[in-house]
């Protein structure tokens, strides 16, 4: 037997079954995560009375219609636009007006009070709370980190944002609503990280954005829209 | 010039080899299959999300559930008219449906988890958040149909995806 050369396969059509291969992972697959607003719905009550009685001053109304007219408090003709200034001074009410909703300091005895409460309590748990007990005390302290760096500036407000939305609103203006209130929180935490940490809201830390959201906890109720 | 064109041009044209060229494109393929996920479902609604600037994205490992509303697609016009509706799954149903939609969804998350760690399925069945996929020109009302039906099936996590815009 003569020596033969060993049979070539032909490589040529490789590239095409890669390149097919890739056409079909390009068009079955998606890219981009997908980005979203987060929303943790009530539970459902029976009775709509159980829900606690909120002070008049301390309730920023927000209506809309399905002409997409705002209403904002006793405010009409109000542009999208304009809801995070309003809020942020009824929110902040520097001025004290009794008109907007109420707040005052912190003071450091409660934050500790709270702290050993919660140490108390995880002493005495049984397994299966230890965990959210856990997280509870860590929240607890620190928010008390948060009243060392920011102080005065810490303040406990008693604002609800209520907002009532018509049957017939456009979902768009829905979620630009909701966007418009997550900005106000947004300007109000990046406001005082700027006088406070000398730094803008994304150069800041996990755990700095986390006690700026206790300074400015976010309080939105929803109530449920009105069948016609 | 003749005597250039005479040492090279024997028939053959100076090519260039393509043997690595599979190799690159698999590279590509890789890439694609590592870096994206697959599409989950074909939608019978179009869907134009609406945008908002203060976002956050989902952790990847939390299960999710979606439930699109829309106007039907040209096809299915004929059949589900040309007002939004609610898309389960594949199908698109009705507001009342969405109970069951939940209870089987929570059900196949708790067993697909169970076989990779035993005792987990429950927890991650609960963390489940229902990701609604809603068209900007559809109205409040039907959303709100479909909130009141989540809360009664006890799935209060609920994400609006948008675009990220400015």
């Amino acid at each position: 037997m003569g020596r033969r050369k060993a049979p070539e396969i032909n490589a040529g059509s490789m590239a095409d079954i890669a390149f097919l291969l890739l056409v079909f992972f390009l068009v079955t697959s998606e890219m981009t995560k997908e980005e979203g607003i987060l929303q943790i719905l009530p539970e459902k009550t029976e009775i709509n009375s159980i829900t606690e009685p909120v002070k008049e001053r301390n309730a920023i109304r927000i209506f809309m219609n399905e002409n997409n007219d705002i209403l904002f408090e006793n405010q009409v003709g109000l542009k999208m636009r304009e809801i995070p200034r309003l809020l942020k001074e009824q929110i902040s009410n520097t001025s004290n007006d009794l008109n907007m909703p109420e707040n005052r300091a912190v003071t450091r005895e409660e934050l500790q009070d709270i702290i050993d409460k919660n140490k108390e309590r995880l002493a005495k748990a049984g397994e299966v709370k230890i965990r959210t007990l856990t997280k509870q005390l860590k929240k607890s302290k620190l928010r008390m980190k948060a009243f060392e760096i920011f102080g005065s500036d810490f303040k406990k407000s008693n604002h609800v944002i209520s907002i009532t939305p018509d049957k017939g609103v456009k979902y768009k203006s829905y979620i630009e609503l909701k966007d418009m209130i997550a900005i106000s929180y947004r300007e109000l935490r990046s406001d005082l990280a700027k006088r406070k940490l000398g730094r803008t809201w994304k150069d800041l830390t996990f755990e700095e954005k986390e006690m700026l959201k206790m300074v400015y906890n976010e309080n939105v109720s929803e109530s449920p829209i009105k069948k016609k | 010039m003749s005597k250039f064109r005479k040492g090279k041009n024997k028939g053959e044209g100076a090519s260039i080899t393509t043997a690595s060229l599979p190799d690159i494109v698999f590279m590509l393929l890789f890439f694609f299959m590592v870096a994206t996920k697959s599409r989950t479902n074909d939608s019978s609604v179009t869907v134009n999300l609406p945008s908002a600037i203060e976002t956050g994205k989902l952790d990847d490992k939390t299960p999710t559930a979606y439930i699109n509303i829309g106007v039907p697609v040209k096809s299915l016009q004929k059949l589900y008219g040309e007002n939004p509706r609610i898309q389960l799954n594949d199908a698109i149903l009705e507001s009342s449906d969405i109970g069951l939609f939940i209870q089987n969804k929570r059900a196949s998350i708790e067993k697909s988890f169970e076989q990779a760690q035993p005792g987990i399925g429950r927890i991650k069945a609960g963390q489940m958040i229902v990701c609604l996929k809603v068209d900007q020109n559809a109205q409040l009302g039907t959303v709100d149909e479909v909130r009141e039906e989540l809360k009664t099936a006890k799935a209060l996590k609920v994400n609006y995806v948008v675009n990220k815009g400015n």
